[in-house]
């Protein structure tokens, strides 16, 4: 019994204490919007760091194709339907298929197309 | 005695009293001659999925999401970015992302060539491993679109670099960014010039 | 039991019981917020399924096709989806989302015409087709550099008749199988160009050709540090002592660039590099005026 008071507790400790945490996203995840919300979507978040731990940068920017400029690319999601862009590993057979909708499309709305996290380039001001 | 009541009580007003003290230290850090008061603690950077400010915390994709900070518990530390050195990283085994879609053995095609380009001033003057860079990146990702493999042939300026050109396509965005002055500019200038 | 002891237990009580009306009052405040927000995770799935079937860049292409395969696997997707959503069993449904995803993914892909597809292989073609030339380009200076054209000529031959091959596939629309040889070309170029600057050093002095590009490198000096003005001093900005300071040199600094313009325009390079030294070494003082120190 005291135990689960005790878990209840610290779970009460962890919901006042989390809003005074400093937040910001990872470096270099990259925010994908050009279509998501007008379509009803939340904002598509690409973990940048996560993918580089498994592949080298030339798999997606070379032999996948995505240009090295955020919102460049034109991905839709009957390109991905097609093995195209994130379809190309996204299949069920590299990584999981795209049936998880929101594993991708996970953003909070309003969020602009762009590169996150902490120091940026692109226009003075910011790096 | 003590009635019981008195004792729950109390066990109760010292648990949260523990409680209130761990409050308070997490919101102010509470001694005031502690170790790195204005440097922000690992435990502020690479915050998890529901708490970065730009994933949705209701979303059960969210949840299902790897937090940075599972992935680079191991990995070489850098002062800035994911605060991870990623080339470290594969120079030293601990990563070995593949480099080819289907086939996780091939073996990247690594150029070991560095390219040293003069600076005015008293800025050290820069030093460009093709080799840290072919780690991750085949010749196609640069040549010819960014950089024309060309002695000459490149105007790079700092100016262009902040602007998200040149070196800042990658740098500032997603490998380490600019602030990190003497990651490029590492050749110091003999002293006896000006 | 001494009076003070029980005080201070009072006290410790009362600290706790106030903890905790703060801790539930807070706890209030926040989780209806949660409850509120958070959706039944199967709706989310239902509605997330829905958008991709009915609204999605796939589903469209699909009816504008007029595919007639497409369409039937189209309709045959909503079936499964409208099923899903009435199914009461969660492992079955979530199968059946899954299997509707996939019956629109092959709808799309039904839809999608030879040419669609080709796209992107024809672009990947043209992109490496670039980068060949940019290698073959640089191969031949560190050939002639190294005095060893013979080894150029061969690459270039073996090259050519990669081309050769990839042309022929080409007039047959082939592109995919074209672009295997100039792979293979720019892979054979890239491995000579590697071995032959494998452990070296190239050194890109700082020389220039004419006064006109040493001017336009410190026009470029000077813009650089005007941005690093604004990257480094933004926050510290607001301080107004800091700010004047920074001021004096900054408005010293733009007169200088302005009278460097001046000589360029009339073509006085040298004088015209001297000023516009002096007004980066201004900003370099403003910087450090503002204590953060660059180097100059």
């Amino acid at each position: 019994m005291k135990r689960v008071i005790k878990t209840r507790r610290l779970v009460l400790l962890a919901i006042i204490v989390l809003p005074f945490a400093v937040a910001w996203a990872e470096y270099a995840d990259v925010v994908i919007n050009m279509q998501a919300e007008d379509k009803g979507m939340s904002p598509v978040i690409f973990p940048h760091w996560f993918h580089r731990v498994r592949f080298q940068c030339s798999v997606c920017h070379v032999d996948i194709g995505f240009k090295t400029k955020a919102g460049a690319s034109g991905i839709t999601m009957d390109k991905i339907s097609q093995g195209q862009y994130c379809g190309a590993c996204h299949n069920g057979e590299i990584a999981w298929s795209a049936e998880n909708c929101d594993f991708c499309h996970s953003g909070t709305p309003g969020l602009e197309t762009g590169v996150e996290g902490g120091h940026k380039t692109a226009g003075p001001g910011y790096y | 005695m003590i009635s019981l009541r008195a004792r729950a009580m109390t066990i109760i007003g010292l648990l949260v009293s523990v409680l209130a003290v761990f409050v308070h230290a997490a919101v102010a850090q509470d001694n005031p001659n502690a170790f790195n008061r204005l440097m922000k603690p690992p435990s502020e950077r690479n915050a998890p999925p529901e708490s970065d400010g730009i994933h949705d915390p209701t979303a059960d994709g969210t949840l299902m999401l790897q937090p940075p900070q599972e992935s680079f518990a191991g990995l070489p530390k850098s002062r800035s970015g994911n605060y991870v050195n990623w080339s470290e990283a594969i120079e030293n085994g601990q990563l070995a992302p593949r480099s080819d879609l289907h086939n996780p053995d091939a073996q990247a095609i690594v150029l070991d060539l560095n390219i040293i380009r003069e600076v005015k001033g008293s800025m050290p003057d820069v030093v460009y491993p093709h080799k840290q860079h072919t780690q991750w990146l085949d010749c196609s990702n640069c040549h010819p679109a960014i950089f024309i493999p060309m002695k000459g042939a490149n105007q790079i300026s700092m100016a262009s670099i902040l602007m998200g050109e040149k070196c800042g396509v990658c740098h500032g965005k997603v490998a380490f960014p600019v602030s990190e002055c003497r990651r490029c500019h590492s050749k110091p200038k003999p002293m006896d010039q000006p | 039991m001494s009076r003070n002891k029980l005080t201070f237990e009072k006290l410790r009580c009362s600290a706790g019981a106030f903890a905790i009306v703060v801790v539930s009052l807070s706890v209030m405040c926040v989780v209806p917020v949660f409850a509120d927000e958070a959706e039944d995770p199967m709706a989310t799935r239902d509605r997330l399924v829905r958008t991709l079937l009915f609204e999605s860049s796939a589903a469209r292409k699909v009816e504008m096709s007029g595919n007639e395969a497409a369409m039937a696997k189209h309709a045959e997707a909503i079936k499964v989806f409208e099923a899903a959503s009435k199914n009461e069993f969660a492992d079955l449904r979530e199968e059946q989302y899954n299997r509707a995803v996939a019956l629109l993914y092959e709808a799309a892909s039904l839809a999608t015409s030879a040419a669609d597809s080709d796209d992107k292989i024809q672009r990947d073609l043209v992109n490496r087709q670039q980068s060949l030339d940019a290698l073959l380009s640089a191969h031949e200076r560190i050939m002639d550099e190294k005095n060893s054209p013979a080894v150029h000529n061969a690459l270039l031959e073996e090259v050519a008749a990669e081309r050769l091959a990839a042309d022929a596939l080409l007039r047959e629309g082939r592109t995919a199988e074209a672009k295997t040889h100039i792979d293979r070309a720019y892979v054979t170029t890239k491995l000579s160009v590697e071995r032959a600057r494998k452990g070296e050093t190239l050194l890109r002095e700082l020389n220039f050709e004419t006064p006109e590009d040493e001017y336009k490198y410190e026009l470029d000096r000077n813009d650089t540090h005007r941005m690093l003005l604004k990257v480094l001093l933004d926050d510290k900005m607001k301080n107004e002592r800091i700010r004047d300071r920074v001021d004096v040199h900054v408005t010293e600094s733009d007169e200088l660039r302005e009278q460097a313009e001046g000589y360029a325009g009339n073509k006085e390079y040298e004088t015209a590099i001297d000023t516009m030294e002096e007004s980066t070494r201004e900003l370099v003082r403003a910087i450090r005026s503002a204590g953060v120190y660059i180097p100059g």
